[in-house]
């Protein structure tokens, strides 16, 4: 009972480590064998740092209207505005600097996705769980709603959603929980519910543990791993959604443009030449997305042993 | 590749599938941005509607390029009084069925217009000052009005008329294509809503038959996909090219038509309310009520520069109602001077220097590059120390927070229908009257007893100079208290293949029958 | 097995009517299609009586259940923009978007099990290994930027095909359809390409992983064995064992090509469904909406349905009971 505590790894692996390395590091190296996943990790920090760092590494502001002046506007990339500062990446119509858009808009982007994911992977669990603990009635109500939920396709509730909740990207990271939950409420009862008949379960049970007890110190740890595969794939999907709705013009605000918004303002002006206000947040979005769906393949293959060779 | 085409045209033509129509010089293929939605010319009060209406149908008046009223199916009219209207018919006119036109098709068809079953938005607009028609005899009828109007004329250009036995005729019948009967240039022979229609030429048009054996009018609402159409010749004409396409258009022998309309884009103020939502100062209050801050405001901003730089052109920096030449302007304004320094002076003398936050709000999805231009006089705001942030709103919800009076600033826009003045002024800085239509757009709830004063004399003056100086005055009038801030007239460019001409039209309509092969 | 099929149907009549309910309460929510259609000069008289024409004069709740009413007898009601029945708006174009995702279906197939099994069979070659970091980019890569890039380049650049638009429709037997018109398959092409790039990604996996799955089975060690030639071990039993899976997740899949048909129809200006849905939405055409959503959500569970009953058919140790279907 306590070695199934202290790892996480899903039971029926079969993974049994003969010269007591952990399972988790041995894991972790199986990852960074893959040269594509280290370099789509790596890529993937920067990233982050960039995004994490953007009020203080970008040239601009780009959602401070105050800071930007149209007659700066649709420079080209390498082009200098009044002031002779350099613009790397062009800019927008607004005079907005491509380069400062993109890390913010990637600070956008990384937000929704991460925040929207998680919030929805954490509810969704959790009501996955207390569906297949408690069983029953609350189960089969539970997994009716999820049937109503799944069996509509995200895009539409999502713009259904934000026209009635107006832009923001609250609003959006909102909308993108709501459609989102149901997919990791149905992971975490399938993987509960094979853990719930596990002896160690049992064990607990007669122990008299508290069923919160037993839920969140037992079932949960045992059904993460297909949890974090699901969820880091849909990191990728949220981000790729919200750019998605933007680009449908519901979304976040102008002022504040994600990829997404970027690539829709600047696609205006694709066949006129001007490709780099489309041309440079799609290439961001593109190698964001691409980053995390290959750290999650990765996953996949190391936390699903069956799969890869 | 050839021989891979010839294979697939082969193997289609083989298997008795349609081969691929050769494209003739009599069809005329058109890419229209604005969606139509139906082929009934009463059932929906829609720009793309009233377009699509005047490829079937006439009306007793038409208007011009410039929007000025000529005629149509009447021939002539005249007031009789303030109040009667006579219209002479022109002779020998006929349905495309065979039957003749009459005073009583007339008749019948403003009967229906006002009231189609089911119609979301309805022509009554044109047709509420109407008390009673009479069919003096088959080629004249007298129209009284309720009240002195002296715009009926041009009101009457957007009444299409129909037979008289399809007075009761469904929007269905119109839609599957049993009654659409018109006197028109073309007879539709194809209808796809919300996708094309396809026109035959009608061989009884009383007017100089179009060129074009057939049209055809898609639905391109997209701006890319719509420029990419003209580029990859798949249509021959599209209009509302997107500005940042134009010269890449012109550039790939395809010729640019600019016409000037009669929208006017503004920027309207909450100059009412004592408190309004988006707009605070330090020590609350609204400072959109003095006029020294709004005075600030339209010469912070640098009309000529939204125009070059946001709408590449596709704008005319707009000072008043309607662009130079259109009824009812007045000579005496300019375009307000682009002045940050006087500005800011205006501010500082209101009291109000760097002190007011303001968030104007704006439709998405209603007006070209509406985000774009809101977001440069944001730019221009913040430059003169107003804090202005921007919210862009669905076009459905932004009239519902409008109507809610839940803005402090918005922005909007106007086409004048009759191309005059009086109609622009009533409707958007008239005091708020809803049942009597004054003020329906008059958000910022200006209202000032002079100028409602000056637009009743104008709507009961009939003659032409008369009304047309007190239409004058009272754009003067409406501009000096800052009433609303026009921004810049709308121009409407269209894109044609080469070896067409048309001219362009303030009413931004495309009409097939007036585009020629050079 | 009956019980089960009425047990799915009631509980897809439920999902219809919450679809239906969270519709009204949205719209509700956004404005007042009364006003969002009408001239802004209209009086108010000009209003009321636009609202008594739409039948929007009546409380919400009112307006529900006429609604509800209505569609128990198969009338959705009259769309307010086109003045035509609803159902009848969402229909027409139900052609259109399905020739669309069924052309998309086709080509993800066509261009995914070849590469699929070939990165199955040589996982480790440089072009396996290639085919598999594609797939990852095609999942990447936004479809509205990559829709335009194909315009720009095999429309506008190249001219080869047209850029937007529904092309003619030919018939055949009764049968109306863009296939049968060298026209209409050109005009497919494009938006059903841009539409499959990402289905292609999702059935390279399908078929790598179930090709590596087959391999190692006995049947195909034992075929090898006995000296089958390799064309014919892959060309038919290879294949054979790759299809139902790849057949199951399309069917799945065939679900959401129409739901994200709405991008791709807005980039090409197709007239499909999902291009009069976000139309609809902007106009507050609550008919068309409700009506479009019931008939995407009816064609998603009818989809699921089949495919559940397939697989029970094909694999009979698989129990249909409700909740875990």
């Amino acid at each position: 009972m306590g070695e199934t505590r202290a790892n996480p790894a899903p039971a029926d692996s079969g993974t049994i480590n003969s010269d007591g390395q952990s399972l988790l590091s041995l894991q972790v190296a199986a990852f960074f064998a893959s040269p594509a996943a280290t370099l789509a990790t790596v890529v993937l920090t920067l990233i982050i740092v960039g995004a994490t760092l953007a009020p203080l590494i970008a040239p601009q502001h780009p959602y401070d209207l105050a800071q930007l002046d149209i007659m700066n506007g649709m420079l080209a990339p390498g082009a200098r505005d009044g002031d002779n500062r350099l613009l790397l990446l062009g800019t927008d119509e607004q005079g907005r600097d491509i380069l400062s858009a993109i890390l913010f808009g990637l600070r956008t982007s990384l937000l929704v996705g991460v925040v929207s994911t998680g919030v929805a992977c954490l509810a969704g669990s959790a009501i996955g769980i207390l569906a297949a603990y408690f069983g029953g009635r609350i189960d089969a109500l539970t997994m009716r709603i999820v049937d109503l939920q799944l069996s509509v396709p995200s895009i539409l509730v999502a713009l259904v959603l934000l026209a009635a909740f107006g832009r923001g990207v609250d609003k959006v990271i909102l909308a993108l929980i709501i459609v989102q939950w149901a997919y990791y409420a149905r992971a975490a009862r399938g993987a509960a519910l094979v853990e719930r008949n596990k002896e160690y379960i049992e064990a607990a049970r007669s122990l008299e543990l508290s069923n919160l007890q037993i839920m969140f110190t037992h079932l949960l740890p045992n059904a993460l791993p297909p949890l974090i595969v699901i969820a880091t794939a849909q990191i990728a999907h949220a981000i790729a959604l919200e750019a998605t709705l933007s680009f449908l013009g519901a979304g976040v605000p102008v002022t504040e443009p994600s990829l997404g918004m970027l690539i829709a303002s600047g696609y205006n002006y694709l066949l006129s030449g001007q490709y780099w206000v489309s041309t440079y947040p799609g290439i961001a979005l593109v190698i964001a997305v691409g980053a995390i769906n290959l750290m999650g393949d990765r996953l996949r293959d190391v936390l699903n042993p069956r799969l890869a060779n | 590749m050839h021989t891979f085409r010839a294979l697939i045209v082969a193997v289609a033509v083989l298997a008795g599938v349609a081969a691929p129509r050769p494209a003739s010089a009599d069809d005329l293929k058109l890419g229209i941005s604005a969606a139509f939605t139906s082929l009934d010319p009463h059932f929906f009060v829609a720009t793309a509607n009233i377009m699509i209406s005047r490829y079937m149908f006439d009306a007793l008046t038409s208007t011009n390029e410039r929007q000025q009223v000529v005629p149509a199916l009447a021939e002539s009219w005249e007031a009789k009084d303030d109040l009667r209207w006579e219209f002479k018919l022109r002779p020998d006119v006929v349905f495309s069925d065979g039957t003749p036109l009459t005073a009583n098709d007339i008749a019948a068809s403003l009967a229906r217009a006002p009231d189609v079953e089911g119609s979301p938005s309805s022509f009554a607009l044109y047709t509420r000052s109407i008390a009673n028609v009479d069919v003096i005899d088959p080629l004249t009828l007298v129209i009284e009005t309720a009240h002195p109007n002296p715009t009926l004329p041009v009101e009457m250009s957007y009444i299409s008329i129909i037979p008289e036995k399809l007075r009761n005729a469904t929007t269905d019948a119109f839609n599957n294509l049993e009654a659409t009967i018109g006197t028109g240039p073309f007879i539709p022979v194809n209808y796809v809503p919300n996708d094309h229609v396809e026109f035959v030429r009608n061989p009884n048009y009383w007017g100089p038959a179009p060129e074009w054996e057939t049209a055809t009018v898609r639905l391109i609402a997209n701006n890319g996909a719509r420029s990419a159409a003209l580029l990859a010749g798949d249509v021959d004409v599209i209009d509302a090219v997107p500005p940042a396409d134009i010269e890449r258009i012109q550039a790939s022998d395809n010729t640019i038509v600019s016409a000037v309309s009669n929208r006017v884009i503004f920027v309207g103020l909450d100059q009412e309310r004592d408190e309004s939502p988006f707009v605070s100062t330090p020590d609350g209050g609204n400072p959109l009520k003095n006029l020294l801050v709004r005075k600030a405001l339209t010469h912070a901003i640098d009309r000529e520069a939204i125009a070059a730089r946001i709408m590449k052109g596709a704008a005319l920096p707009a000072g008043q109602f309607l662009p130079d030449g259109f009824f009812g302007v007045s000579e005496n304004l300019d375009l307000p001077e682009y002045d940050p320094e006087m500005a800011r002076a205006l501010l500082e003398e209101s009291g109000f220097a760097d002190k007011v936050k303001l968030t104007i709000t704006g439709p998405s999805d209603r007006y070209l590059n509406a985000s774009q231009v809101l977001q440069a006089i944001a730019q221009m705001f913040n430059r003169i120390g107003v804090e202005t942030g921007v919210e862009m709103l669905p076009w459905s919800n932004y009239v519902s927070r409008l109507r809610a009076q839940e803005i402090s600033a918005f922005f909007g826009g106007w086409g004048s229908v009759t191309g005059e003045t009086g109609v622009s002024m009533l409707v958007t800085t008239g005091t708020v009257d809803p049942d009597r239509g004054s003020g329906g757009g008059n958000r910022g709830r200006y209202s000032n007893p002079d100028l409602d004063a000056l637009l009743a004399e104008a709507a009961r003056t009939i003659d032409n100079d008369a009304r047309n100086d007190v239409l004058a005055r009272a754009s003067e009038l409406v501009i000096g208290d800052v009433g609303l801030m026009p921004i810049y007239f709308e121009i409407t460019n269209w894109g044609l293949r080469d070896g067409l001409t048309m001219q362009g039209r303030a009413d931004q309509a495309t009409l097939a029958a007036s585009i020629r092969s050079q | 097995m009956f019980a089960y099929i009425i047990r799915r149907v009631a509980q897809s009549v439920f999902v219809l009517f919450s679809i239906a309910l969270l519709v009204f309460l949205a719209i509700y929510a956004i404005g007042d299609p009364v006003i969002t259609l009408a001239p802004q000069d209209a009086t108010t008289a000009e209003l009321e009586a636009t609202a008594r024409r739409l039948g929007m004069d009546r409380p919400l709740y009112q307006q529900f259940f006429i609604f509800l009413s209505n569609a128990a007898q198969g009338d959705f009601g009259r769309s307010f923009v086109y003045g035509e029945p609803a159902l009848n708006v969402v229909l027409s174009r139900l052609p259109a978007t399905l020739e669309l995702a069924l052309f998309a279906a086709f080509l993800a197939v066509v261009i995914g099990v070849p590469l699929g099994m070939y990165a199955g069979l040589k996982p480790d070659s440089a072009g396996g290994k290639s085919i598999m970091l594609g797939s990852i980019l095609g999942f990447s890569l936004p479809s509205f930027w990559q829709g335009l890039m194909l315009i720009l380049l095999f429309a506008v650049v190249l001219r080869w095909l047209p850029a937007g638009g529904r092309g003619d429709v030919g018939s055949i037997w009764g049968l109306q359809s863009s296939f049968f018109t060298f026209d209409g398959i050109s005009h497919l092409l494009l938006p059903a390409l841009n539409m499959a790039l990402f289905k292609v990604a999702l059935i390279i996996r399908v078929a790598r992983a179930a090709t590596r799955e087959t391999i190692g089975q006995d049947f195909m060690l034992f075929a090898r064995a006995k000296g089958l030639p390799p064309t014919r071990l892959v060309g038919v039993h290879l294949l054979k064992n790759i299809l139902i899976p790849v057949v199951t997740v399309l069917g799945l899949e065939l679900g959401s090509l129409i739901a994200f048909a709405i991008v791709t129809e807005s980039v090409f200006a197709y007239p499909g469904m999902g291009k009069l849905l976000v139309d609809s939405i902007g106009q507050l055409d609550r008919p068309v909406i409700v009506a479009y959503l019931m008939a995407t959500v009816l064609m998603f569970v009818v989809i699921n349905l089949i495919v559940d009953l397939l697989y029970a058919a094909l694999d009979p140790r698989i129990r249909l009971s409700g909740g875990e279907a």
